[in-house]
C-alpha cells in the first residue's frame, strides 16, 4: 500500500482505495474505468458521498481532504485527468490549487478542473472562464456530465 | 393782539418766604457783629451769609434776604443808601450767577453801578467831602467783594462737607469761581484782619498826640499861674507893710508896676475892717469890696468876688496875707478882667483850640479863644465826663449819629482838665479838635482802601485770565484724553498742555482710556457674538453656581430653553425645576453624574427631559465645573442639546447595522449552510441511486441517514443564531452571563473563521461574569468586534504577512466592572484613525464592504449599557476593551 501511487496520504489509504474496490464489486452494470478523477474538499464527511455517487455513475474517483496533498497526488499520478475541487479551504484554496497544479504540471500532460463552491458570491471567471463552476448543493447530474466532458477533453 | 403785559410782583412760595426771612434775620444778626477798622469805619458781614446761598436759591429769595440783612446799615449809619446799594448788589449777583462767577460779577457791579450810586448818594445827597467819599466808596466796595468771597468760602465748605458724606448734590463750583475765591480771600481777609488789629493802636496814637498837646498847655498854664501868683503876692505883701501911712487917706492910686494887672488893692485887718484902699475908682469905704468870709488862711490865693451890680461876670482878686506893724493884715487885689489871659504864657507849638478856667463856682473863664460852639459844648458837658477829663483826655462828639462816628469824628473834641495848684478849687480845661488827626488817618485809610480796590480789580482781571487758562487746560486735558482714548493718537493735543502734571495726567488717562476702550470694544463684540450664538444655536446654554460640590442656584439660562424644552427662562429659574422635569428612570444616573462637582470635572450625561407640553425630549447635557476667577466661586457652565432625533436615528442605525452585518454575514452563512445542505444532497442522491439500483445495505443506509440528520441539525443551529438580526431590542436589559453570549457568537462564526484560517481562542473567559444587558445587543457588539478582527487579519494576510491569524476573547472581572477584551493579530489600527474610530460612517474598508457604522453602533450600545468601549494597538494587532458595569 505504501508504494501505491495513490496511497501516499492517510486519507487516500483509508477512504479511497477500499471504497473504490468495494463499490466496483457492487456495480455490475458500469465498467470500472481507471481512476482519473480527484475530488478535493477540506470537509472530510462529504468525500465518501461524492466518491460513491461518481462510482455509481461509472466514474473512478479519488478523494483528498488536504489540498496540499492533493497537489502532490495530481503531480505524481498521471492517471488523474480531472480535478474537482472545493474553493474555500484553509491551507490552500481552490484557485491556488489550480494555479499550483498548472504551474508544476509536466509538459504534454493535461488536467481539466471543475470547481465546487458554497459561496454564492464567488466569481469563477477570475481564475479561468473555461473552468466550470458548480454551486453547492451540487446538481450532481450536471456535475457528472461536466466530469465526463472534461475527461473527454483531457484525453 | 398780544395779551397786555402786566407788571406783577415776584411771586414767592411760602417756603421761599421762610428761607428769605430766616436768611435775612441771620444776616441781620451777623451784621451786628461789625468789625471796627478805626476812625468810625466798620466792615459788616451779614451779606456774606446771603451770598453763600447764591447757587441754591432763586434771585427773588436772595434779594429779599439781602434787603432784610442790609437793613441793619440803616440803623448803623442813619441813611438808606448803603442798604439800597447792597440790595442791588445781591440782585445783580443772584441774576448773573449762572452766567459768570460771583466775584467778577461783583467787581463789575461796583465799577458800573455801586460806585456811581455812592457818589450820587453819599456825595450828592449827604454832601460828604471828597476824601471821605472816596474812602467810603473804596471801603464799601472792598466790603462787598469780601462778603462775596466769604460767601463763596462758606458755599465751598458746604460742598466739601457734602462731598465727605457722599455724592455732591449741590451745584459744583467752576474752577474760575474757585480761583477767584482763593485770590480774593488771600488779598482781603489778611488785610481786613490787619486793619482791625492795627486801627485801635493808630487811633489811640492819634488821640495821644492831641492829649499830649493839651497836657502841655495845661502844665504851662499851671506853671505860669503859680509863678505870677507868687511874685505878685510878695509885691503886694511888701506894699501893705510899707504903707501904713495910707490909713485914713481917702484915695491913692495903685502903684504903676501893679496898675496893669490890678484895678484896686484893699488892706483889711483880720476882722475884715478895711484899713486902706488904693485904686482907680476911689478908695473910700463905699468902694471897698465885700471881703465876706474870704479873709482866712495864710496862703496867698485867687478868690472870686461876689457878683457886683455892674458886671454879670464875677470878678476875681488875689488875696494876700501880710503884716503891717507886726499885725496880721490881708490885702485883696482885684484883678483887671484881662489879667488872666495875659499872665498865662502862650505855648510855642500849635495851641489847642481853646483854654478855659473853671472857677469853683462853675464859671468858665476863657483864656484862649474858642468858638461859640466849643464853649456851648463844654458848658453842656456832663459833670462825670469833666471829672474824667481830670484823669485823662476825653473825646467829646458834638453831633450824635448813634454808633456812627465815621462822618462826625472830625467835629469831635478832645478835652483835658487840670487842677491849678496856685488856685485851689479852680480847674484849667484845654480843648482840641480831632479833625487834624482824623484827616491824617483818613488820608492813610483812603490810600490804603483805594490801593486795595485797585488791587482787587487788577487781581480780578488777572484771576479771570488765570482761571480761564486753567479751565482751558483742564478742558484740553479732558478733550485730549478722550480723543486719544478714542483714536489712539493725537499727542499734539496733550503737548499743548503747559502744566506738567496736567500733561502727565492726560497721558495717563489717555493710556488707560484707550486700554479700556479697546478692552470694552473686545468685550462688547465678544458678548454680542456669544449672545448671537446663544440665540441662534439649537443649544441651551446654562450656568449653575456650585456649592459644596453640588448644584446650587441657576445663574443663567439662554432663551433657547423655550425652543428646546418649551419653558421660559423665568420658569426654568425656579428651584427644583430641573430635577422635577427629568424622566424618573433617568434621575438616578443624572444624580450620579452630577455628584462630587469638583473644579475641573466635566459632566456628560444623556437623559430624558419633560417638555412643557408633556412629552419627553432626549437631551445631551455636557458641563464643566469652572472656578470664577473674580469671586473664587465654582460654576457649572454647560450646554444642553436636543438629541431626540439622534436617538431615533441611532435606533434606526442600529437596525441598519444589523442589516449591514447581515449582509456581511450572508456569504459566510450561505457557505456555512451550503456545507450541510451539500452533504445532505449528496447523501440523499446516494441513497436515491442505490434505491434505484436496489442496492440495499441497511447498515450503510442507517449510517447515511444519521449523517443526514446530523447535518440538518448543524444547519438548524446556524439558522437559529441568525434570528437576532430580525429583532428590535425593545425589552429591558436583564442579567446576562457574558460567556454565554461569547459562545453564541462563536457558534455563528467559528466555522467561517476556521475556513478563513483564523483561530478563535475563548479559553480565558470567566463564566461567572454577569452584566445587565440584552443578549442580542451584547452579541451584536461581540460579533462586530470579531468580524472586524477577522477582516483585519485577512487584510494583513492579503499583504506580505501570511502568518496564521488568531483572535483571543477574554472575559474577567475588573473592580466593579466586567472587562471583555477582543484581541487579534491583524493589521492593527493606524494612529491617525484611533480618535475617529467610533465615529459613525467611519470605515477603513473598501466601498460596499463596510457601512462604517459597526463600531459606532457598538460604542453606542456599550454606552447605553453604562459602559465604555475603547481600542488600542498591541504591536501585533488591535485590542478592543469593553467595560460594562457588573450586575450586582
Amino acid at each position: 500500500m505504501s508504494n501505491h501511487p495513490l496511497g501516499g496520504s492517510h486519507n487516500a489509504a483509508s477512504f479511497g482505495s477500499p471504497i473504490v474496490t468495494e463499490t466496483a464489486s457492487d456495480m455490475r452494470i458500469a465498467p470500472v474505468v481507471p481512476a482519473k478523477v480527484l475530488l478535493v474538499d477540506d470537509e472530510p464527511d462529504i468525500l465518501p458521498e461524492y466518491q460513491e455517487l461518481l462510482e455509481l455513475h461509472g466514474l473512478c474517483a479519488l478523494t483528498e481532504a488536504d489540498p496540499e496533498t492533493a497537489l502532490e497526488k495530481v503531480l505524481e499520478c498521471p492517471d488523474i485527468a480531472v480535478v474537482v475541487t472545493d474553493m474555500r479551504m484553509a491551507k490552500l484554496n481552490g484557485a491556488e490549487l489550480i494555479e499550483a497544479v498548472r504551474a508544476r504540471l509536466s509538459k504534454g500532460r493535461k488536467v481539466e478542473f471543475i470547481v465546487l463552491t458554497g459561496d454564492s458570491t464567488y466569481c469563477a471567471t477570475i481564475i479561468d472562464p473555461d473552468i466550470p463552476v458548480f454551486l453547492k448543493p451540487v446538481d450532481f447530474d450536471a456535475l457528472v456530465g461536466a466530469v465526463k466532458v472534461a475527461l473527454a477533453g483531457a484525453q | 393782539m398780544n395779551p397786555p403785559t402786566r407788571f406783577s410782583l415776584p411771586s414767592f412760595t411760602s417756603r421761599e418766604i421762610l428761607i428769605a426771612i430766616l436768611l435775612g434775620a441771620a444776616g441781620f444778626g451777623l451784621n451786628m457783629l461789625e468789625l471796627q477798622l478805626g476812625w468810625g469805619m466798620h466792615f459788616v458781614f451779614g451779606n456774606a451769609l446771603v451770598f453763600a446761598f447764591l447757587r441754591t436759591q432763586r434771585p427773588t429769595t436772595l434779594v429779599a434776604a439781602a434787603s432784610i440783612s442790609s437793613a441793619r446799615t440803616i440803623f448803623l449809619w442813619n441813611h438808606p443808601w448803603a442798604w439800597s446799594v447792597w440790595t442791588l448788589e445781591a440782585a445783580t449777583l443772584s441774576y448773573f450767577i449762572r452766567k459768570s462767577t460771583p466775584i467778577r460779577v461783583d467787581i463789575l457791579f461796583w465799577l458800573l453801578a455801586g460806585v456811581p450810586m455812592l457818589i450820587a448818594t453819599y456825595g450828592g445827597i449827604m454832601g460828604m467831602d471828597h476824601l471821605s467819599l472816596w474812602l467810603v466808596i473804596a471801603k464799601q466796595m472792598t466790603n462787598g467783594v469780601l462778603n462775596v468771597a466769604l460767601g463763596e468760602l462758606v458755599y465751598f465748605a458746604f460742598l466739601s462737607v457734602q462731598a465727605a458724606r457722599g455724592p455732591v448734590q449741590l451745584r459744583r463750583m467752576p474752577i474760575e469761581a474757585f480761583v477767584m475765591m482763593i485770590l480774593m480771600s488771600i488779598i482781603l481777609i489778611p488785610t481786613t484782619v490787619y486793619l482791625a488789629l492795627d486801627a485801635p493802636t493808630r487811633e489811640a496814637g492819634a488821640r495821644g498826640t492831641v492829649a499830649r498837646s493839651l497836657d502841655d498847655e495845661l502844665q504851662l498854664t499851671n506853671a505860669s499861674m503859680t509863678m505870677w501868683q507868687e511874685s505878685r503876692s510878695q509885691m503886694i505883701a511888701a506894699l501893705v507893710s510899707e504903707r501904713r501911712d495910707l490909713i485914713g487917706i481917702a484915695h491913692a492910686p495903685v502903684p504903676t508896676n501893679l496898675r496893669r494887672e490890678f484895678e484896686q488893692i484893699v488892706a483889711f485887718d483880720p476882722s475884715g475892717r478895711p484899713l486902706w484902699s488904693m485904686g482907680d475908682k476911689g478908695s473910700g469905704p463905699a468902694n471897698f469890696p465885700s471881703s465876706g468870709n474870704l479873709l482866712t488862711g495864710s496862703e496867698a490865693r485867687i478868690v472870686e468876688l461876689s457878683a457886683s451890680a455892674t458886671s454879670g461876670n464875677n470878678r476875681i482878686a488875689l488875696l494876700v496875707p501880710a503884716y503891717m506893724s507886726g499885725k496880721h493884715t490881708y490885702a485883696l487885689a482885684t484883678m483887671r478882667p484881662d489879667t488872666l489871659k495875659r499872665i498865662i504864657i502862650q505855648p510855642g507849638h500849635p495851641a489847642p483850640d481853646g483854654l478855659l478856667l473853671l472857677s469853683p463856682s462853675s464859671h468858665y473863664r476863657i483864656i484862649r479863644p474858642a468858638s461859640e460852639s466849643i464853649i456851648d459844648h463844654l458848658r453842656s458837658m456832663p459833670a462825670h465826663i469833666r471829672e474824667g477829663a481830670l484823669e485823662d483826655a476825653v473825646l467829646l462828639s458834638r453831633t450824635g449819629y448813634g454808633n456812627a462816628v465815621m462822618s462826625d469824628l472830625r467835629d469831635a473834641l478832645m478835652v483835658r482838665a487840670i487842677r491849678i495848684k496856685s488856685l485851689p478849687g479852680w480847674e484849667a480845661i484845654a480843648v482840641a479838635r480831632l479833625s487834624g488827626e482824623v484827616l491824617k488817618a483818613r488820608q492813610g485809610q483812603s490810600s490804603l482802601f483805594m490801593a486795595l480796590s485797585v488791587f482787587v480789580v487788577l487781581i480780578t482781571i488777572a484771576g479771570t485770565f488765570l482761571a480761564r487758562r486753567i479751565e482751558t487746560s483742564l478742558r484740553e486735558l479732558a478733550q485730549s484724553a478722550a480723543d486719544l482714548a478714542m483714536a489712539g493718537t493725537g499727542r499734539g493735543q496733550i503737548d499743548r498742555l503747559v502744566i506738567s502734571e496736567l500733561s502727565d495726567i492726560s497721558i495717563n488717562i489717555a493710556t488707560v482710556g484707550s486700554l479700556v476702550a479697546r478692552e470694552r470694544g473686545a468685550l462688547v463684540s465678544y458678548q454680542r457674538r456669544l449672545r448671537s450664538i446663544a440665540a441662534h444655536s439649537p443649544v441651551l446654554v446654562y450656568a449653575f453656581e456650585v456649592i459644596d460640590d453640588r448644584l446650587g442656584q441657576l445663574v443663567y439660562i439662554s432663551d433657547a430653553v423655550e425652543k428646546i424644552l418649551g419653558y421660559t427662562a423665568a420658569e426654568a429659574a425656579q428651584p427644583e425645576w430641573w430635577s422635577n422635569a427629568i424622566h424618573p428612570e433617568d434621575r438616578d444616573h443624572f444624580r450620579a453624574a452630577y455628584s462630587d462637582l469638583h473644579p475641573g470635572k466635566i459632566v456628560r450625561v444623556e437623559y430624558r427631559f419633560r417638555h412643557k407640553q408633556g412629552h419627553y425630549v432626549w437631551v445631551y447635557d455636557s458641563c464643566a465645573i469652572e472656578v470664577d476667577p473674580l469671586h473664587g466661586n465654582s460654576e457649572a457652565v454647560g450646554l444642553i442639546l436636543d438629541i431626540s432625533e439622534r436617538k431615533q436615528a441611532a435606533e434606526q442605525l442600529l437596525q441598519a447595522d444589523k442589516m449591514a452585518s447581515l449582509g456581511r454575514m450572508v456569504a459566510g452563512v450561505a457557505h456555512e449552510l451550503n456545507q450541510p445542505l451539500n452533504f445532505i444532497k449528496m447523501a440523499s442522491l446516494n441513497l436515491q441511486e442505490r434505491t434505484k439500483r436496489e442496492l440495499f445495505d441497511v447498515k450503510r443506509f442507517a449510517a447515511k441517514l444519521d449523517d443526514i440528520i446530523s447535518h440538518v441539525g448543524r444547519a438548524s443551529a446556524i439558522i437559529l443564531q441568525m434570528r437576532v438580526f430580525g429583532r428590535k431590542p425593545t425589552e429591558e436589559p436583564y442579567p446576562v452571563e457574558v460567556k454565554q453570549s461569547v459562545d453564541a457568537v462563536l457558534t455563528m462564526i467559528r466555522n467561517q473563521f476556521f475556513a478563513d484560517g483564523v483561530r478563535v481562542e475563548a479559553e480565558d473567559c470567566d463564566p461567572n461574569v454577569t452584566v445587565r444587558a440584552l443578549p442580542v445587543l451584547l452579541e451584536q457588539v461581540l460579533l462586530n468586534l470579531l468580524l472586524n478582527a477577522n477582516d483585519a487579519i485577512r487584510a494583513r494576510q492579503a499583504g506580505a504577512n501570511k502568518q496564521d491569524g488568531w483572535i483571543r476573547i477574554g472575559v474577567k472581572r475588573h473592580g466593579r466592572k466586567a472587562e471583555i477584551v477582543v484581541e487579534d493579530n491583524g493589521t492593527g489600527i493606524k494612529e491617525e484613525v484611533l480618535p475617529v474610530l467610533f465615529e459613525p460612517f467611519f470605515t477603513t474598508k473598501p466601498p460596499k464592504e463596510g457601512t462604517g457604522l459597526g463600531l459606532s453602533i457598538s460604542y453606542g450600545i456599550v454606552r447605553d449599557l453604562g459602559g465604555t468601549l475603547r481600542a488600542e494597538n498591541t504591536g501585533t494587532g488591535a485590542r478592543f476593551i469593553m467595560d460594562l458595569p457588573l450586575c450586582a
